[in-house]
């Protein structure tokens, strides 16, 4: 992947401070990463660009609560509130055949089999089964892509593009009967 | 309170004739529904749904582990507005 044209470090999140969590500097965090052991004691960080390390994790509800060296209470972790956890981009792992970074899907333009232009990848939502693609175009209605095997048949992160084949109801207008 | 047991698992009566009437379809197509109330039965294990949020239909795939569940369950609602940036979210087809 390119760097910045600064030469500076680029960082990837990896999670989001959302508040403070009992009374000894524990903060509740929102994961975004699929990484277990990215959130984990020992790892270091950067918190809003200052370098951190996690000194104890938690999973009090299924979500992670985090503490950071040097801080003692919950006045101190007050600081951290909406607060992003960042690594280096070059920490990041390689993926597997098959699987894509969400940032490097987000932009590529989307073709049918027959050469069909759909638009380009804006967002991915995640349903609890697949991942659904979600494609805009300019003037049109939103198409969703899901993200299956006989659906998705390429992602050609080098040239931008992404190809899927247009099976039955999935660019169809909806119809005006309910059911 | 939970439903009566007696009266079995709700699924839509349209939202059903498209899972029977698709089941023998070779090429399986994609369902529409606005029904997020309907149960996930056995039948539909296999075939993608596009579930209502309110907004669009949200393709689902419907998998063994999500019988009994509601179809709402996997169309959500809302929009989370996460981190605009880079993350290390990742994703995979199925």
């Amino acid at each position: 992947m390119d760097g910045p044209v600064d030469g500076s470090v680029e960082r990837v999140a990896v999670g989001r401070i959302n508040a403070t969590w009992g009374v000894k500097g524990h903060v509740k965090v929102t994961a975004m990463t699929d990484n277990p052991t990215r959130i984990a004691t020992g790892a270091r960080v950067y918190v809003d660009g200052v370098p951190r390390i996690i000194t104890d994790v938690r999973y009090p509800r299924g979500y992670p609560v985090v503490l950071f060296q040097g801080f003692n209470s919950a006045n101190d972790a007050e600081a951290l509130r909406n607060a992003i956890i960042e690594i280096d981009e070059a920490e990041l792992p390689e993926l597997p055949e098959g699987e894509y970074y969400v940032h490097d899907l987000i932009g590529l333009s989307v073709v049918t089999t027959d050469g069909r232009d759909l638009g380009r990848v804006t967002d991915v939502l995640r349903t609890g089964s697949n991942d659904v693609y979600v494609v805009h175009q300019h003037g049109r209605r939103d198409v969703l892509i899901p993200a299956l095997e006989g659906v998705l048949l390429d992602v050609d992160l080098s040239e931008g593009r992404m190809v899927v084949e247009a099976v039955p109801g999935l660019l169809d207008e909806p119809p005006s009967e309910q059911g | 309170m939970s439903r009566s047991t007696k009266k079995g698992p709700y699924v839509h009566p349209k939202l059903w004739k498209k899972v029977l009437a698709n089941q023998s379809v070779e090429r399986r197509e994609i369902i529409r529904t606005w029904s997020r109330a309907s149960t996930i039965l056995p039948e539909m294990v296999g075939i993608t749904i596009a579930v209502y949020d309110g907004r669009r239909h949200v393709p689902v795939l419907c998998t063994e582990n999500m019988v009994g569940h509601k179809l709402g369950e996997f169309s959500f609602t809302r929009t989370f507005r996460g981190h605009k940036g880079k993350s290390e979210l990742t994703s995979r087809k199925r």
